[in-house]
This record gives structure tokens, C-alpha cells and sequence, in this order.
């Protein structure tokens, strides 16, 4: 017999609770407060429930703490942080609302709880009596300190020194309910790239492609303002989606697979600004709004929008997310500014198949060493003061940097580094395969090299390709001069102005 | 065309609602409730205990009440592990509750402290972690040793909170008074670990939650009072925080049966 049945035995069953409420002794003072107030004759009605909402809410503030979104600051977006259950609830959830019908014994059909709502929503968004926050997304970071939650109530902190288990609200880093990794446990660390065969076994056509997913992945905890879309590009089959969707299953965060469509960009800035990983699937389609919309939110971009049945009011959605991009033929990438901000990830047919469910359960059964490892790396690369090398991403300097350090952490530092540098070449033969004038340029230059004006190199790409018989040498002098960076990155390319202020150009195989 | 209708009111919504019935909702009976004292007064069957008696009960007694403190964390901890103790206090209109991180040392450094110069004092007491620490931290993710669990029921006259204790059924290690209303009870759960430890504490809270016992105790970094230190604010008599029972190996029996 155990403990609590000699006991149990000694004292009898343990008494039911009410409706499931939590039978604690601060549900039992708040209850008692709210009758005692109920029975005084003195009060009418309104003055008995005004009373009843202040003791409440000060009831609440011993549980503990209001807070509200310091960008926000609106009723919807208040919210309380159980110092008991450590769960940062909004105050509008109907979590919260069950949860404070119980545990003050009061209907929520009864007129009473209207008086406690709206007095905890006010308390909510007093600057006097509660913060102003912006609640924090499946993980967070603080200078050399990386939170990662672990479940509703708990997270893992990761410094320098040590990797451990600490309670949600942990120097003020605060995840909301729901907004956290599936519960995992700190265990004997085991790199992900070698127990999951998803992971080990992908199919890249270059041989840095699976250190560059790898860095990625090991990448994601880090939270640097500027995040590089990882784009994963190759023919159906080669299994991109299906790594995309892994790495969600790693983390323990509900796979958001959008599809791109062009009325719906005000979807995809909700969904960006959720945070955790954001899955753009089949981005193969021509949308006006992408290209853009991927460049911004790259660099740390945000869109201010109206908000809804308003006129002046605005709300402010963040680029909280990674992007992972599959696509086939990505036109996207023909954007020069986008391009540039890119990590792409060439990928090939995959050779035989796995059975989905298979795939999933040797992920779910290595998630616990997987997250552990990913943890420890990261603890090892916070403590690595060493100065990285530089120029490995012109465009996310802090990724590259502290994916040198990370490179360094794991034994694989010159793998790193050689993959960041490929993929910082890779850019610009990215950006020129999927632009038309690009391609055709790609394929003719490679041949024989060009000295001419921009009227000379027309018809010679008409010659490669005969659907550029509408493209004037005006506006290929345009194409040209806005993919310059690219085109000096894949070949040999100068330009000079020539007789009658026109360019003429010099391009050569490298 | 305006004659009055010969059907009663209501007529058309037929079933009992009828003039002159009353429709009846039923409703379950509420349970009778009984009051933490009336049951704890239930279970003791007229049993009581005084201090002075449980004092004679206790396995070990030091001949001075200024090595309280010593002999209790030599019972309740290893020499090794980490002990964090807390003397600051904030002070509102429900009394001194601990503040701060305090102090966190190895058991043997605050026994050699506290035979020099005492144990820390604050306005409103001093208060010690009941599970030892890493040292890092003051959270339940830092308890390293989840061995036991406190339990008190403040809202019970001291006298019957007494007598409750001496009769449970449980391996009793400590029995503190706060210097206020409230004794304190440390059971020595021994779980291996965080959710063990909740899943137990939980248990053995609902059980005791007839008998007034707080049901917030669940958490292993919970705080207990730690003895010969006097409390100003909050205090009841002279404020004295006392030990009142040590035994460093309990087993799970009475303390006193008195059937």
C-alpha cells in the first residue's frame, strides 16, 4: 500500500470538488468574500456587485499579475498570469473566463459575472495596476540567455553555462497558453540529423544543402530580429514539404501549411505574426504580393493595417515566424531584392519511400533527445566568445555569425561556414534561373561570351529563347541594371557607357 | 370577433403549465457541507495534545532551544545540499510575506553561521526552503530533492491544527508554529521527481481538504518557518517561531495513538 491509501484509509475519501473547480484555499477566500458581501442588507444590488468584482480582482492580484500587449493595448489582448499554475492566460479566452467562473463559484449566465468581467479586464488595462508586455512565442531570447517553452507552465532556459528546466515567468519571459512546444524533457542530448532518416536521409543535389538545413533547424531557438526564408526548391517528390512539415513535428508545434493565393496577403501577416515556423507550400504560382511580402518580412519587416470596423485605428503584425518556402519552379525568386535574403536548398527525387507514419514516429520517439541536443548546441555556442568570420551573409549578418558559432558546437565548423558561403554564391544563379531574361542569359553566356549594347544582347536571347520577342532593349537595359549584383555574382560583367550615353556591356562565363 | 377566449392562459403551450400550477425545476439536493473544525473534531473523537506533550513525544529534543534551527536542518538535509533561507519581507495588509531570492548556502555553512550569530532575523520572521536547491534559482525547477511536503490548516484553532497532526497517519517529520496562527507540518514524501511529487502532495492535500488543510501547498520550493526566530508583524503571543516535534526518520504512524 502506498502512502496516500494508508492515508486515504486513516481519513476517508478526499471530498468532491464543485463542478471540477480547483478546491484551493484561494478559491475558498474569494468565495467567502463574495458571500459575505452578498448577505450585507445594507447594498443594493449594483453596489453588492461592484463590491464583489473589486474583491475579486484583488483576490486575483495574490493569485497573480495582470497584464496587457504594450503594442496593443486593448481589452482582447489583456491578460493574467496564474503565479500558481504559471499560465498567462488572455482574459478574454474562454479558459480563463470557465476557469474564473469556478473558482469564484459564480455562473457565467448570472449578471454577477459581468460585473467580475469587466472589472478584470479594467484592472487588465490599468497601467497602474498591471505591465504592459509583449507575450513571448514558442521561444524567446534575451541577449546570451535562450528560453524555450516546454509545455504550458514551464520552459528551458539556455545560457552559456548550463541548459535547465524553469518555471514560465522565469525573468519575465512569458509564454502564453497555447503559444508553446509540445512538453518535452531535457535529456542525453542525440543530433536529429542522425536518428530521424527524414533529417539524414534528405535528398539535396548540392552536398552543402543538408548542413544548411541542418544550421536552419539549430538556427531556429536563436530569434534573431532579421530571419532568413529557407526556401526549398526542387522537382515533386524530393520531399519538401515533408522535411518542412518535420521540422514542425521536432519542435512540437502544430504544422501552419499555407497556400499562396493572391487576395489573401492580410493572411499571411496573421499567420507570420503567430510565430513559431510558417510553411509557404507550392509558392509556385506568379503573386504580385509575395516577393514583396517575403523581402519584408525577412528583415524584420511588419505590416500596420486598419484594424477591423475601425477608421483610423491601426494593428501593428510583426514577423514573428520563420518562413520555409517549397516550390518547384519558385518565380518568386526572380525578385533581385528578394533573392538576395534567401537560403536555398536544392533538392532532388527521393529514391524509394517511407511510410509517413513511420517517418513521424521515429521523430516523435527522438524528439526529447532532439530538442536536448539542439539546447545543449546552443549552450555551447552562448558560450563560445570567439569572433566568427565575417561576410558569410550580407544580408543576415547575426545569422551567419552565430551560425559559425554553432558550426563550432557541434564539431562542424568548416562544413558550416563552406555551406553559408555556397549558398551566399548560390543567390544570385538562384535569382537568374527563375527570371526569364536571367535563364536565357544563363544559357547563351555559358556558350560564348557578349561584348555589345543591350539592343545586341536582345537578339541574342532571342535566339535561346523566342517568347522574349516582346521585350524591347530599353526595358532589358532596365532588367539588366536592376539584376546587376546577380548577374556580376554568376559571370564575369562589366558595363561602361559607350558613344550616345548607352551602356555596353561585357559578359563572360566565370 | 372580441369575445374573450374560454381557454385558460397559456393553453397553447400545453403540458403542466396550466394557472395555478407552479412549474418545478429539479434541482439536486445541495450536500450537507461540514465545517473544517466540526470534521476535524470527527476524526479526533475527543483526542487533544498540548505542546509540551508533543515536545515529549519528539525523538530528538535539544537541551537548548537555541540549536532548534541547527537540529533541524541537520534532520531535514544533507551536509552537502543547499539550503536557501529568507529573513527580507514585504509587508501589506495580509501580513510579512518572504521577499527576494535570501540566501542560499550548503547545510553545513548556515549551521556553522547559526551557532556564531543566529539565525537571520526580519520583521516578519525568517522562512526556509523545506527541499534543498541548486543553487541557482529559488523555482520549483530548482528543488533538487523532492523529499518533503507541507502541510498546514490556519483557518483551525492551533489547538486542534495540534492534535490533527499528532493523529494522522503520516511520516511526520517536523511540526513548526509560524509564531502566528498557523503550525506547520512537514511530511516526508520522498518522490522521485517534479510530477511525482505534484501527483502525490495533490493527493494527500484532497484528502486532508475536509479538515481546512490549504490546498495551495502543492509545489516543492514552498517555505516553511524556521524556529527561535521572532516575528513582529503577523505574530500571535509572542511571535516566536517554535519546534515542536523533530524526527529524522519518521515512519508513517501516529505520532500519538491514543486508541
Amino acid at each position: 500500500m502506498t502512502m496516500t491509501d494508508i492515508l486515504e484509509k486513516d481519513v476517508g475519501p478526499a471530498p468532491a470538488t464543485d463542478n471540477g473547480a480547483i478546491a484551493d484555499a484561494s478559491a475558498a477566500e474569494v468565495r467567502e468574500k463574495i458571500i459575505r458581501i452578498l448577505s450585507l442588507k445594507k447594498l443594493d444590488r449594483v453596489q453588492k456587485y461592484t463590491r464583489i468584482a473589486v474583491e475579486v480582482t484583488r483576490c486575483l492580484q495574490r493569485r497573480g499579475r495582470f497584464y496587457f500587449h504594450a503594442e496593443h493595448r486593448d481589452f482582447d489582448t489583456a491578460m493574467f498570469f496564474d503565479k500558481v499554475e504559471k499560465i498567462l492566460t488572455p482574459v478574454r479566452d474562454d479558459r480563463f473566463t470557465g476557469w474564473l467562473s469556478l473558482w469564484t463559484a459564480t455562473n457565467r449566465a448570472d449578471p454577477l459575472f459581468k460585473y467580475l468581467r469587466t472589472e478584470v479586464e479594467n484592472v487588465a488595462l490599468s497601467p497602474d495596476e498591471s505591465s504592459g508586455i509583449i507575450p513571448e512565442r514558442f521561444w524567446a531570447r534575451r541577449d546570451d540567455v535562450i528560453y524555450v517553452s516546454c509545455g504550458d507552465g514551464q520552459l528551458v532556459k539556455i545560457t552559456g553555462k548550463e541548459t535547465k528546466l524553469a518555471d514560465n515567468g522565469t525573468d519575465d519571459v512569458l509564454f502564453p497558453y497555447g503559444s508553446t512546444l509540445i512538453p518535452w524533457e531535457l535529456t542525453a542530448p542525440r543530433d536529429p540529423f542522425e536518428t530521424c532518416s527524414l533529417f539524414r536521409d534528405i535528398a539535396c543535389t548540392a552536398t552543402h544543402g543538408p548542413d544548411l538545413i541542418r544550421l536552419f533547424v539549430l538556427s531556429l531557438f536563436t530569434n534573431p530580429r532579421s530571419k532568413p526564408p529557407l526556401v526549398a526548391s526542387g522537382e515533386i517528390g524530393s520531399g519538401k514539404t515533408r522535411m518542412a512539415k518535420g521540422i514542425a513535428e521536432l519542435l512540437g508545434i502544430i504544422e501552419r501549411v499555407s497556400k499562396v493565393e493572391e487576395a489573401k496577403e492580410s493572411d499571411f501577416w496573421a499567420a507570420i505574426d503567430q510565430g513559431g515556423v510558417l510553411i509557404l507550400d507550392n509558392a509556385d504560382t506568379k503573386v504580385t504580393w509575395l516577393a514583396d511580402a517575403i523581402a519584408n518580412a525577412a528583415t524584420d519587416g511588419c505590416k500596420i493595417a486598419r484594424r477591423l470596423y475601425t477608421n483610423s485605428e491601426t494593428v501593428i503584425q510583426r514577423a514573428r515566424s520563420w518562413l520555409v518556402i517549397t516550390s518547384a519552379t519558385p518565380m518568386f525568386a526572380s525578385d533581385a531584392g528578394l533573392a538576395d535574403r534567401l537560403l536555398v536548398v536544392r533538392m532532388k527525387r527521393r529514391q524509394g519511400d517511407t511510410a509517413d507514419s513511420q517517418l513521424s514516429e521515429e521523430i516523435a520517439a527522438h524528439r526529447d533527445s532532439g530538442l536536448s541536443f539542439i539546447a545543449h548546441t546552443l549552450s555551447k555556442a552562448l558560450a563560445d566568445k570567439r569572433e566568427p568570420p565575417t561576410a558569410l551573409n550580407s544580408r543576415h549578418p547575426d545569422f551567419a555569425s552565430f551560425g559559425a558559432r554553432i558550426g563550432r558546437a557541434i564539431g562542424r565548423e568548416a562544413e558550416i561556414i563552406a555551406a553559408l558561403q555556397a549558398a551566399e554564391a548560390d543567390k544570385a544563379r538562384f535569382c537568374l534561373e527563375n527570371d526569364y531574361v536571367g535563364a536565357a542569359l544563363l544559357a547563351t553566356i555559358n556558350q560564348e561570351a557578349f561584348k555589345g549594347s543591350a539592343a545586341q544582347l536582345l537578339e541574342r536571347i532571342r535566339a535561346v529563347d523566342p517568347e522574349l520577342e516582346k521585350l524591347t532593349a530599353k526595358k532589358l537595359g532596365k532588367k539588366l541594371t536592376t539584376h546587376w549584383a546577380h548577374i556580376e555574382g554568376v559571370f564575369q560583367a562589366s558595363k561602361r557607357v559607350a558613344h550616345g550615353g548607352a551602356y555596353e556591356y561585357e559578359l563572360r562565363a566565370r | 370577433m372580441n369575445a374573450p377566449s374560454r381557454q385558460p392562459r397559456g393553453y397553447m403551450l400545453g403540458g403542466d403549465y396550466l394557472p395555478g400550477r407552479t412549474m418545478m425545476i429539479n434541482r439536486p439536493k445541495p450536500k450537507p457541507q461540514i465545517d473544517p473544525a466540526t470534521a476535524v473534531e470527527n476524526y479526533l473523537k475527543g483526542f487533544r495534545i498540548t505542546e509540551a506533550e508533543l515536545w515529549e513525544l519528539s525523538p530528538v529534543r535539544p537541551d537548548d532551544r537555541k540549536h532548534d534551527p541547527v537540529m533541524l536542518l541537520e534532520a531535514l538535509f544533507g551536509q552537502r545540499e543547499l539550503v536557501n533561507i529568507v529573513s527580507d519581507c514585504t509587508i501589506d495588509e495580509s501580513g510579512a510575506r518572504p521577499r527576494g531570492y535570501g540566501e542560499t548556502m550548503t547545510r553545513d555553512e548556515w549551521v556553522k553561521r547559526i551557532l556564531v550569530s543566529g539565525p537571520p532575523e526580519g520583521r516578519g520572521g525568517c522562512w526556509f526552503r523545506i527541499n534543498p536547491v541548486d543553487g541557482h534559482g529559488i523555482a520549483d525547477a530548482n528543488v533538487t530533492s523532492f523529499r518533503y511536503a507541507l502541510v498546514e490548516a490556519d483557518k483551525l484553532p492551533t489547538e486542534l491544527q495540534l492534535s490533527l497532526y499528532a493523529k494522522l497517519l503520516l511520516p511526520i517529520a517536523a511540526i513548526l508554529t509560524s509564531g502566528g496562527r498557523s503550525i506547520h507540518c512537514l511530511v516526508r514524501v520522498d518522490t522521485t521527481d517534479a510530477s511525482d511529487y505534484r501527483e502525490t502532495v495533490t493527493h494527500i492535500l484532497r484528502l486532508l481538504a475536509k479538515f481546512g488543510v490549504d490546498q495551495q501547498n502543492k509545489n516543492p520550493s514552498r517555505m516553511s518557518r524556521l524556529p527561535q526566530v521572532q516575528r513582529c508583524v503577523g505574530a500571535e503571543g509572542d511571535g516566536m517561531q517554535r519546534l515542536l516535534y523533530l524526527n529524522p526518520h519518521p515512519e508513517q504512524r501516529r505520532i500519538h495513538d491514543h486508541d
